[in-house]
């Protein structure tokens, strides 16, 4: 199940927050560990067994774990803990791209390739699967006291508004509010805003300038003039961050509605000045774990070799890319991003101070968009061939003149830049920020009901084409 | 004032399930075709599998209360903002005439098949033509107006292109040159356009006006009454009333489900009378798009003793039924007239079939009747084989002819190498 789709929209998330405030609050947690298993399995029945038997594996392996005196054993604990989840992980996400792969080397010696049954992805687990370590690490490090009521740790890890896509929340954020949190009428309403701009970004723009870019990456690359392949990838990369940020909106507004406040994933990211801070604007959630749990542990900056500081990088990028999907593409993309932040520690930093902010961000979301044509494509070939038609310098300018483009990619450039200027980060202030105002809260609600039916318009019209012989 | 600012948002928010229970309100139904999901019984194993999940939502997505509100604002939105149409193949052009893509397409012979196609074809009619006349049948072909044709200057200028030769005008060359009784409304009406008293095309509408079918049915009749030596009953009209466009005068307006904007006009309808006297009552088959619809509503199907309507030779009327493989040949037999019906836009596809079927069972170089029936058993055989039909389609989609010759030409080599074996045996 979906955000932006009808069935969640009009009929779960009404009954949700009906039961949701019509229930005791001692009750509130079991409510939402209800909804939250009806929401998963509406989309994975099959996985919800598994989501479910590794929660509970986890929370009693880190309650021995804290248990036990032994600096050893708890030891051996974190590292089971780990390997069952990171095992799991690669089970389902990577093993038919490992198997592919080497059936395909052994088939380069004439081999025959493997037989293997291809596994389907359990939906969400990369985003609960990293949660999961972020609790077994941090009560191992004793930031946290483990979680005793299995129902707040279920509370945590399938919280719905979470759950497929994140924010990626680490348990020292949320552990507090599992047991204690404010329902109040204005955290209702803001989250009811912050839901509907989530909402809005994703049915108005992100799945508008997405029919764009499918409509242009559906061609055979050599088909494409470079006004397309501009269109084309300009779409994407407008398409992926109202998507993925219009998503977490939409997730960070429903926590809200129920009294969580979960951390932010995106902040204007296309602003950036350099790719090392739009990696700290977008996916913010994701950098943060990545940053925590993997270069840190690595080293991090503390190396005294910058080559190993430039390996932790690329490594961690790497792995960034691999966790984004089972695909060299992803692998590719990953890389593209550590080259990028390698090169600007070693003398792009220095070369991007000579220049003004207008041209930094310019070339930042430049590089950005090229990455996204590897991250977009079926595969490398393709990639390689859309980059071709980007540089070919073949412009047929009609493609410029198609007016219901042009609206939604302005429309798109305008969100997506405006915090560059100082209005417009008054502008999202004013937006975003807390309202508590009751003349306030009108307005904003009169703007969010608005936002809601246009979306809804939106989503029910996707489904209806019609054919005008229908009578005849 | 926050609780009720709580309770409009949980109310706004419970609406559309309240009202796909109980119906309050009663809303403007959506024109156009649509398929409306079925519902589905929950069961265990479904809800397992998935399939209980799948078809539910698109229950719920077809099902949903002011689902039909919600369209009408978003069309409304796509129409004033971006001049677009939620309408399969739709366009808006100047001064909000409503068009089809291919009617476009054809209009500039984007679908040209290709003189030599069409000639082949046209032989095969003439053929066909004189065979029936033989057998005191009588075929017309009838070349509907197309809406390309008759309004090009109201085309949205990016979508003007430069002009080739088209299906219609190589049809119209080939019918003439041999002999095959035809009726060209598409230049007639182009012809007459200005002078015409009524408009012969409606601006919201793809297909003819109930005023220029109404002319198109009486040169039918006065056709075949002079070419068939049949007498089919005529009708006059002394008067004409002007009211708002019918269905079939306004089906693209109707069908674009606008929320706010009028996408209708008034429109011309003759009074007919029916001129008395004797008349025969003659046995039809109608093979043709969706034209034929407009001159039914006119009255056309009174004049016949028994008819048969093939729509693009695909379903059956009056019955509403899928065409039978048979069902061409033993209609053909029952009836006086035959008549093919195509606009521009479709005359790429002229007798969908039909005519390479009856071209097969009267002209194939099998007359002996047992072996026909092979032919006519293997191609069931392979209609019912899905993957060979899929194989065939490909075929004649790459050729460019139809279906049903390709699956002739199989079905024939088939019983020919079956024969072949058994006489080699």
């Amino acid at each position: 199940m979906v955000f932006s789709s009808a069935i969640f929209l009009l009929y779960f998330l009404p009954l949700f927050i009906v039961v949701y405030y019509l229930s005791d609050k001692k009750y509130r947690n079991y409510i939402i560990v209800f909804f939250s298993i009806f929401f998963y399995s509406w989309g994975a029945p099959q996985f919800i067994f598994a989501a479910l038997g590794i929660t509970f594996v986890n929370f009693h392996v880190v309650q021995w774990m804290d248990n036990s005196r032994s600096p050893m054993r708890k030891k051996v604990y974190l590292t089971m803990a780990i390997c069952v989840n990171v095992g799991l992980l690669i089970y389902f996400k990577y093993a038919n791209f490992f198997v592919e792969n080497l059936s395909y080397i052994i088939m380069l010696w004439n081999g025959a390739p493997i037989k293997w049954m291809e596994l389907a992805l359990p939906v969400g687990i990369s985003f609960f699967t990293f949660e999961s370590i972020t609790y077994i690490v941090d009560v191992y490090k004793r930031e946290h006291s483990p979680q005793k009521s299995f129902i707040d740790f279920l509370t945590y890890i399938l919280l719905f508004p979470k759950l497929i896509a994140g924010p990626i929340v680490r348990y020292h954020e949320i552990a507090h509010q599992l047991k204690s949190r404010e329902h109040s009428l204005d955290n209702f309403l803001n989250g009811f805003y912050r839901f509907s701009i989530g909402l809005a970004k994703k049915v108005l723009i992100a799945n508008q300038v997405g029919l764009i870019a499918n409509h242009y990456f559906f061609y055979d690359t050599s088909f494409l003039d470079s006004a397309s392949a501009w269109i084309g990838i300009l779409s994407y990369t407008f398409q992926l961050y109202f998507d993925f940020s219009g998503y977490s909106d939409m997730g960070i507004g429903l926590a809200r509605m129920m009294g969580f406040r979960l951390p932010e994933n995106f902040n204007s990211p296309y602003i950036s000045q350099s790719i090392t801070e739009f990696w700290r604007r977008w996916h913010i959630t994701l950098g943060n774990w990545m940053r925590n749990y993997l270069y840190i542990p690595l080293g991090g900056n503390r190396t005294n070799s910058k080559i190993r500081l430039y390996f932790n990088l690329w490594m961690v990028f790497l792995l960034s890319g691999l966790w984004h999907g089972a695909s060299w593409n992803f692998i590719a993309w990953g890389l593209f991003h550590g080259t990028f932040l390698v090169l600007e520690r070693a003398f792009l930093h220095t070369l991007y101070q000579k220049l003004g902010a207008f041209i930094r961000v310019f070339l930042t979301f430049f590089i950005i968009s090229i990455g996204w044509v590897i991250f977009r494509s079926e595969d490398m070939v393709q990639a390689i061939g859309y980059i071709e038609r980007l540089f070919a310098f073949q412009f047929d300018w009609q493609q410029f003149c198609i007016w219901k483009h042009n609206f939604y990619l302005l429309l798109a450039a305008i969100f997506s830049f405006l915090a560059f200027f100082k209005f417009g980060q008054k502008i999202q202030a004013t937006v975003f920020d807390e309202v508590t105002h009751p003349k306030k809260q009108v307005l904003q609600t009169i703007a969010s009901l608005i936002l809601l039916l246009l979306s809804l318009s939106y989503i029910s019209a996707s489904g209806f084409n019609p054919f005008i012989y229908f009578r005849f | 004032m926050k609780k009720v600012i709580f309770g409009i948002i949980v109310l706004f928010l419970s609406l559309p399930f309240l009202q796909s229970m109980t119906g309050t309100f009663s809303l403007r139904p959506l024109s156009g075709h649509g398929y409306v999901a079925p519902d589905t019984v929950f069961t265990w194993k479904k809800w397992w599998d998935g399939t209980f999940q799948i078809q539910r939502e698109k229950y719920i997505n077809d099902n949903f209360g002011f689902r039909n509100l919600f369209i009408r604002g978003y069309n409304e939105i796509s129409y004033n903002l971006f001049n677009k149409l939620n309408l399969d193949g739709g366009v808006v052009g100047k001064e909000n005439y409503l068009y089809e893509q291919r009617y476009l397409d054809a209009y500039y012979g984007v679908d040209f098949l290709g003189d030599e196609i069409i000639k082949e074809k046209v032989r095969k009619i003439k053929r066909i033509q004189d065979t029936l006349q033989k057998l005191n049948k009588f075929l017309l072909i009838v070349l509907a107006p197309g809406k390309g044709s008759f309004y090009p200057e109201y085309f949205p200028d990016e979508l003007k292109r430069i002009k080739g030769p088209t299906n219609n005008e190589s049809y119209e060359n080939h019918l003439k040159e041999q002999v095959v009784h035809h009726i060209d409304f598409n230049t007639h009406f182009c012809n007459i356009k200005k002078t015409s008293s009524h408009s012969l095309y409606p601006k919201y509408g793809i297909h003819w006006s109930s005023y220029g079918a109404t002319l198109a049915a009486d040169s039918i009749i006065s056709y075949l009454n002079k070419n068939s030596y049949r007498k089919m009953q005529r009708f006059n009209w002394h008067s004409v009333v002007m009211k708002k466009s019918n269905l079939y005068d306004n089906d693209m307006g109707d069908a674009a489900n606008l929320l706010i904007t009028d996408l209708s006009d008034s429109s011309a309808y003759p009074v007919l009378e029916e001129v008395p006297g004797d008349y025969d009552k003659i046995s039809t088959l109608v093979i043709s798009d969706s034209f034929y619809w407009t001159l039914a509503s006119i009255g056309l199907e009174k004049r016949y003793s028994k008819f048969h309507f093939l729509y693009y030779n695909k379903q059956k009327f009056p019955e509403n039924m899928p065409v039978d493989p048979t069902d061409l040949y033993n209609f053909t037999n029952e009836s006086d007239v035959v008549l093919i019906i195509s606009t521009e836009a479709t005359i790429k596809d002229l007798g969908w079939g039909a005519i390479e079927k009856m071209y097969n069972f009267y002209f194939s170089d099998f007359t002996d009747p047992e072996l026909r029936t092979k032919i006519i058993e293997m191609q069931n055989y392979i209609r019912a084989d899905k993957n060979w039909s899929k194989a065939i389609a490909e075929k004649a989609n790459k050729e460019k002819v139809s279906f049903d010759s390709i699956l002739f030409r199989e079905a024939k080599w088939e019983v020919d190498r079956f024969l072949k074996h058994q006489m080699t045996k």
